[in-house]
């Protein structure tokens, strides 16, 4: 291989190792992350059980974290909501367990309500 | 054939672990792949990644992917400079190590966004010195078969 190319092959490698590694830091810590996880589960969870889930819309993640309680190292309690295409909003709560052997999602509780109220 | 053995597992095989830990067991997508999270993928993959996240240590999940980029990068340079014996190749083979040493540390000094650490910069030294000794070892190797078969 030329010289040209290889310089030119080692300067993409550098610039695609500068992207791979630091781009990809997150600066989150552990404990958002596993929060982060928590959340979608739940949220998948409740999805799979909505009439139109594909339509379905859920607060976005900045939102959806502030709607985690810890209660201890294995429970999690989630006061969300989604939002249906029909203008209908559900209010949800359940907790998420989390156990060695167990991961699941507990006395899930779906109320609807009207967002214009 | 030896050449695509060695591009095959010390760069595209350990590239393509380090984004599928990002993709299946961390909820922050990997540089590159930020798609993933604009797709039903990523919400059917919660689950899944949260198995994952809890049943993985944190070391494999946020410390061997650093080891992986980096042994990855340094071994396509020693690829692509394996015939030269000079200052420009050492140049490029240690130029991943000195990034990422230039970026913790500029994390270190708040220089730059994130947060310094040890554990990261001592993968980063792992991972660029595995790979700078497996081909130091390979060469050596194929040096001496060469050697024997003429």
């Amino acid at each position: 291989m030329k010289k040209k190319l290889r310089h030119l092959f080692s300067g993409i490698g550098i610039v695609l190792f500068v992207f791979f590694a630091f781009a990809s830091n997150s600066e989150t810590s552990e404990k958002e992350d596993k929060e982060e996880l928590i959340f979608r589960y739940a949220s998948d969870y409740v999805k799979q059980r909505l009439d139109s889930p594909d339509d379905a819309i859920f607060p976005d993640l900045s939102e959806g974290l502030n709607h985690i309680v810890h209660i201890n190292e294995e429970e999690y309690y989630i006061n969300s909501w989604v939002d249906t295409p029909e203008g209908k909003r559900m209010n949800y709560n359940c907790s998420v367990i989390i156990k060695k052997d167990y991961i699941g999602v507990q006395n899930l509780e779906i109320e609807y309500i009207n967002k214009s109220e | 054939m030896k050449k695509f053995t060695n591009i095959l597992f010390t760069v595209i095989l350990p590239l393509a672990t380090g984004i599928a830990i990002y993709i299946f067991a961390r909820p922050t997508s990997v540089a590159g792949f930020n798609w993933i999270e604009n797709t039903a993928l990523k919400t059917s993959l919660a689950s899944f990644q949260l198995d994952l996240s809890l049943k993985l240590p944190n070391i494999v999940l946020y410390n061997l992917p650093d080891f992986l980029w980096i042994f990855a990068f340094t071994s396509l340079m020693n690829l692509l400079w394996s015939e030269e014996k000079n200052s420009i190749k050492n140049l490029y083979v240690i130029a991943p190590l000195i990034i990422a040493f230039a970026h913790e540390t500029g994390q270190g000094f708040s220089k730059i966004n994130g947060t310094f650490d040890t554990l990261d910069l001592l993968f980063y030294i792992i991972g660029s010195g595995a790979s700078i000794i497996l081909y130091g070892y390979l060469k050596t190797y194929n040096e001496k078969e060469t050697a024997t078969s003429i």
